[in-house]
């Protein structure tokens, strides 16, 4: 081809493509009372799919359209920053925050307060923001401790599978936990952190049980590492004699109890969670502030034994639900 | 008084050769120093020595009386020595004044980093004129360059370094005749205005045109040192070969032809138009020309590398289709590029490798190699073309002759009936090109038909049986072996460039 | 004789000297028009489809967005053009950010800034030596260093952020020039000087040389190794000038930083006309490359695209820049015959 031709074949490819791109997006939102705008450093695991249906939920009651953006790691912090002055400048009229790194976000929060936004921490406290809608994960692994406590009344070793190493939640737990364990005869002997996804628990339990054939225990920080943890102990054939504990109480999760292989999950509300934190945001829109702005929602502790008579409404979005995304 | 430039002694081993044993040459301010020899003979070795490339293992280098000695090629240049090499050393992407002071950047501001673009520039433009190229354009990109201008911006690059000591290696063997002429002008000048000219040639005229003194080196050794005046081709020869031999061509045979293959109205826009003729078996048809007259183009084509346009190719009446190379080396045409290391060999693939490189599948069963085929193939045509030396070296490491030799038997591992040589003996020297025009005489008498592109008129008429004169693209003459005629191709060969005025276009 | 008379006008001379337009720009020719096209109208597309795109608070956040992944880019410039490769960037950005972090925290602002040069520029100084003197492919002695730079940022760091940064350095990622915010200067800065030594001084135009044509150049003297040695350092030290920028931003040190910039900022220097085989292409065009991806990823956010759909989209865009290269480059090379 001669370059004249040349360059307007891929002048009209390149305008076909922009064109069909086009026709491939999404369609403007219908007429809504408002935005809402979400940001997770990730979008994997129960929880997080969890408060997305809490909040989708009650958007959809109030009339309100969602925007979500996820992270997709709890180390891409830089990413989060992004995704919030992109919602800042999106004019969202609520912004929902669980922060991956606190120190971080604050500095975005407040610029998006400043601009007007409404911002609330979903999940977790986000510094900067108006209040939070959040489990004290001080208070998930205090309760952690105390199923520690029951599932060891003579003591003995735990592994330890920390979850993310900067992030607030897993750190927050780990030293409640610690904290309560003091004096006692449990005592731990591993601890690793990672990514909170399953298949990263799988690998790192494994790793203890050969390290450790006799472990007492494993405590994973929530479900995702959680189930992987479940998941070696069942391999090793050790349901049971290694106990699980953990916190979160997803679908594999409900499984891995059932079959007693978790034997104490700390679990959590994040539907709940999800839910208040679009009411509050309203609320506080409506210019109907409450007192109390930092809300916590308390935990379910949950044993194979109670596990079919415990209220679970609120600790996850219904079978098979996916975050449209 | 002192040689500018003397080495003494000079030795070089390479693994497993010894490329320069004891040589010692000198070189003097005002006279042009011819180096001759066969390839291997040292003399790419000797001027890698010279320029700082490479370091001699032994001897010394003295300039002016004084000990030196170069680390790399800037040291060489430092000291005033510069050189021209086989290989352009052009850098195609950016500008030609930028190629021109390459290395030797004038500069401007008190850091010396900044490069001072005004100076450069004329710098540039008068190192071009100088060599009557003013025409060229020094903020083109040097990739648009023809060989012929790469060559003489080559050759300003020098003229900028004001170098005292200029070393050329074989600088005329890609030019056609017209620049050739023009660069020996330009050598003349050079050595008339003081400098010290090294000059590597296989074109023997061409050193009894321009060269003061001539030495000659054989097996890493020098062997001889005369002024030209007491020597004559066939001395120089004799010294470079070791023994005297009286002819450059074999003598030439009349054998039986029968037709063989018929290339009618062959046509690619912008490269050539309406090519026909015929080829017999038994032939040498020559393909004579001046550099981009299309010849090239047209084998390519014929042999399947390129599309064509229009026209059609059949072979012992048999119409073939166009466009597929492995589909012409199945039916039996088979071309072997001009260009040696870029077109025709997997460069660091032994010699076996390379040979059996485009019949891999009928040496292997169920996509296996079998190695004993592959043996005994690649002995016979090693044999047959007389390639010299290990057969699992790697072809790098060949001299040209062989390297091309190689080639050859790549083109007869699968069983050719038309073999294409494009510019066979390009950069061989004169005892290897004997024995490739003997291995065309005998592909003939085996009733192949042998088509032979050849820029060098002089190997065209003692070899060829006929010659087809093309220029610009198209054919300008056909002539038969009784009608060779020196004047009469050569006008036709430039046919195709009038432009209606008296002057020639030129390349 | 026989002589066969052509019936037709002759044929073009394939050795045409095309007219060359002189400038920074060099010859003009679609490889360097279409990418600026091609932004142009996604930026239209994006303007139509969504009525936040072309506002000054969303532009502001492309430019303070693309401004890390510059710099970067405009450092990985100075190493492919000598027909190398730096994929050590973004561990080299996570390293900066940690040591710089520990500098500002435990010894103030003066440690951090040093800190933070003298991580990047041991990296480059690594990368270069290993690739000159022990002759390492860059592919290969790069790859390494990521791993090594990474583990040495999650050791400093033991493995968490670092936070307590003082505000007054944390501010820079907000402040603003006239409107425009100071990153976004930082970046336009560090363009000017890659233009400026890649243009116009020797070290600039050897780099060309030595990837354009490696023997060419060491044969007229010119020091190979230690023009490719500079090139490594010179990106090292724009990637930590972009470390700077995003760990004010981040107003932490993290270990994990800036983990796509290797393979983003090669993208964006393809795409910005590049060539990988060294020697060839315009930093200017790596400006426009930084713009694409930005742009892409910025619009493509607003119309409510997955990330994962993003990485899709400038995989393939970065193969049609390639392939076009490679395409255009060829008809070039074909030219001129026998």
């Amino acid at each position: 081809m001669s370059t004249g031709r040349r360059s307007r074949f891929i002048l009209s490819a390149v305008v076909a493509g922009a064109v069909g791109l086009t026709a491939v997006m999404p369609a403007g939102a219908a007429t809504s009372h408002g935005t809402i705008g979400v940001s997770v450093p990730t979008v994997e695991g129960p929880f997080f799919t969890s408060m997305l249906y809490g909040i989708l939920k009650q958007a959809k009651e109030e009339g309100y359209a969602v925007k979500i953006l996820s992270a997709n790691g709890y180390g891409n912090v830089a990413t989060q920053v992004s995704q919030i002055e992109n919602l800042i400048s999106g004019k969202v009229d609520i912004m929902l925050v669980d922060p991956a790194d606190p120190n971080v976000t604050k500095r975005p929060i407040q610029e998006a307060v400043k601009s007007g936004i409404i911002v609330l921490g979903a999940g977790d406290p986000a510094p900067g923001a108006l209040g939070s809608v959040s489990a004290s994960h001080c208070t998930v692994g205090q309760d952690l401790a105390v199923g520690a406590k029951k599932l060891l009344p003579d003591g003995g070793t735990v592994g330890v599978l920390a979850g993310p190493a900067g992030a607030h939640w897993s750190t927050e737990r780990l030293r409640c936990f610690k904290e309560d364990l003091k004096g006692t005869k449990i005592k731990i002997v591993a601890e690793r952190t990672s990514e909170p996804a399953v298949a990263e628990g799988l690998s790192i339990a494994s790793d203890f049980l050969q390290r450790f054939p006799d472990l007492d225990m494993l405590y994973g920080a929530d479900d995702t590492v959680g189930d992987g943890a479940a998941k070696a102990v069942e391999a090793a054939n050790r349901c049971g004699k290694t106990k699980v504990l953990t916190a979160v109480l997803g679908e594999q999760a409900e499984e891995l109890t059932r079959k007693g292989c978790i034997n104490y999950d700390v679990a959590l509300q994040p539907v709940l969670m999800g839910v208040d934190a679009v009411k509050l945001g309203i609320a506080i829109r409506n210019g109907k502030k409450p007192a109390v702005t930092e809300i916590s929602i308390p935990n379910l502790p949950v044993t194979p034994e109670n596990i079919d008579s415990v209220n679970k409404e609120y600790t996850r979005s219904p079978k098979g639900w996916r975050p449209p995304l | 008084m002192p040689s500018i430039l003397e080495a003494s002694e000079i030795t070089k081993s390479f693994p497993g050769v010894k490329a320069l044993n004891g040589v010692s040459l000198a070189l003097e301010s005002g006279q042009v120093h011819a180096l001759v020899g066969e390839n291997g003979a040292g003399k790419s070795t000797l001027i890698a020595i010279l320029a700082g490339v490479n370091q001699p293992d032994s001897g010394s280098l003295k300039l002016r009386g004084e000990q030196v000695s170069f680390a790399s090629p800037v040291s060489a240049r430092r000291s005033g020595i510069a050189a021209i090499y086989q290989e352009l050393t052009i850098v195609p992407w950016i500008s030609v004044g930028e190629n021109i002071v390459l290395g030797n950047e004038p500069v401007k501001w008190k850091c010396g980093q900044i490069v001072s673009r005004d100076v450069a520039d004329e710098t540039a433009r008068n190192a071009l004129a100088r060599l009557d190229a003013g025409d060229i354009d020094i903020h083109m990109q040097a990739s648009r360059l023809s060989p012929g201008q790469k060559q003489l911006v080559e050759i300003a690059r020098i003229l900028a370094l004001d170098a005292r000591v200029i070393v050329m290696d074989e600088p005329t063997s890609s030019l056609p005749r017209r620049e050739a002429e023009r660069l020996l002008n330009i050598i003349v000048q050079l050595k008339e205005s003081g400098k010290a000219i090294l000059f590597v040639s296989h074109r023997l005229d061409e050193v009894a045109e321009i060269a003061d003194t001539v030495t000659v080196l054989r097996g890493g050794r020098r062997v001889l040192t005369a002024p030209i005046g007491q020597l004559d081709r066939h001395k120089l020869i004799g010294a470079m070969i070791g023994h005297e031999i009286s002819e450059l061509y074999p003598p030439h045979v009349e054998l039986q032809k029968t037709p063989l293959l018929r290339v009618d109205g062959l046509t690619r826009r912008d490269r050539f138009a309406n090519i026909s003729f015929e080829l017999r078996r038994g032939e040498i048809l020559g393909f004579y020309g001046l550099i981009g007259a299309g010849r090239t183009e047209v084998m390519r084509a014929v042999a399947g590398a390129d599309p064509i346009d229009t026209g059609a190719i059949s072979l012992d009446g048999r119409r073939l289709a166009p466009g597929s190379v492995a589909a012409m080396i199945a039916s039996g045409i088979v071309y072997l590029p001009e260009d040696r290391k870029d077109q025709g060999l997997a460069l660091h693939m032994s010699v076996q490798e390379n040979i059996i490189l485009s019949i891999l599948g009928r040496l292997s069963s169920y996509g296996v190699i079998r190695s004993r085929r592959v043996s005994a193939l690649t002995a016979e045509l090693v044999k047959k073309v007389r390639v010299t030396g290990a057969l699992d070296r790697a072809v790098v490491n060949l001299s040209g002759g062989n390297q091309q030799k190689v080639i050859v038997a790549r083109g007869l591992a699968s069983g050719a009936d038309v073999l294409i040589f494009d510019e066979p003996t390009r950069g061989i020297d004169v005892g290897a090109k004997y024995e490739i025009y003997c291995l065309i005489q005998e592909l003939a008498r085996e009733g192949a038909g042998v088509i032979l592109v050849s820029s060098e008129l002089p190997e065209i008429i003692n070899v060829a049986d006929r010659a087809i004169v093309m220029s610009n693209g198209y054919i300008y003459g056909e002539f038969d072996r009784a009608e060779f005629d020196e004047r009469a191709m050569l006008t036709a060969a430039f046919e195709g460039l009038r432009t209606g005025k008296d002057e020639v276009a030129v390349l | 004789m026989n002589n066969v008379r052509p019936t037709k006008a002759p044929v073009n001379e394939h050795n045409q000297q095309e007219r060359a337009v002189a400038g920074p720009l060099g010859r003009l020719d679609l490889r360097q028009i279409g990418l600026p096209i091609v932004v142009i109208i996604m930026g239209l597309i994006f303007s139509f489809s969504s009525s936040n795109f072309m506002t000054a608070s969303n532009l502001r956040n492309v430019g303070l967005q693309a401004a890390a992944l510059a710099c970067v880019s405009f450092g990985q410039t100075f190493v492919i053009l000598t027909a190398g490769l730096d994929l050590s960037v973004g561990s080299t950005v996570a390293l900066v950010s940690v040591a710089s972090a520990l500098g500002f925290t435990q010894y103030g602002w003066m440690a951090g800034v040093i800190f933070g040069f003298l991580a990047g520029f041991l990296v480059g100084l690594i990368n270069g030596l290993v690739v000159t003197r022990m002759r390492v492919a860059p592919f290969i002695a790069t790859l390494a260093m990521l791993s090594i730079a990474s583990g040495a940022a999650l050791n400093l760091s033991g493995g968490t952020p670092i936070s307590g940064l003082p505000d007054s350095f944390t501010a820079l990622a907000y402040a603003t020039v006239l409107g425009v915010p100071a990153p976004v200067i930082v970046a336009v800065a560090l363009l000017a000087v890659g233009y400026f030594v890649l243009q116009k001084s020797k070290f600039g135009r050897h780099i060309y040389a030595v990837g354009g044509n490696r023997e060419a150049a060491h044969l007229c003297g010119i020091s190979v190794a230690r023009t490719e040695f500079m090139a490594y350092v010179v990106c090292a030290l724009f990637t930590a000038l972009g470390g700077f920028i995003l760990t004010a931003r981040v107003a932490t040190g993290q270990p994990s930083l800036g983990e796509s910039l290797a393979l983003m900022s090669v993208a964006a220097v393809v795409l910005g006309g590049i060539s990988l085989f060294g020697g060839r292409g315009n930093i200017l065009g790596v400006a426009v490359g930084v713009v694409f991806v930005s742009v892409l990823a910025n619009g493509l956010n607003l119309l409510g695209v997955s990330s994962y759909t993003q990485l899709m989209v400038i995989g393939v865009a970065m193969i049609l820049a390639i392939a076009g290269d490679q395409y255009m480059s060829r008809d070039l090379r074909a030219r001129g015959g026998a």
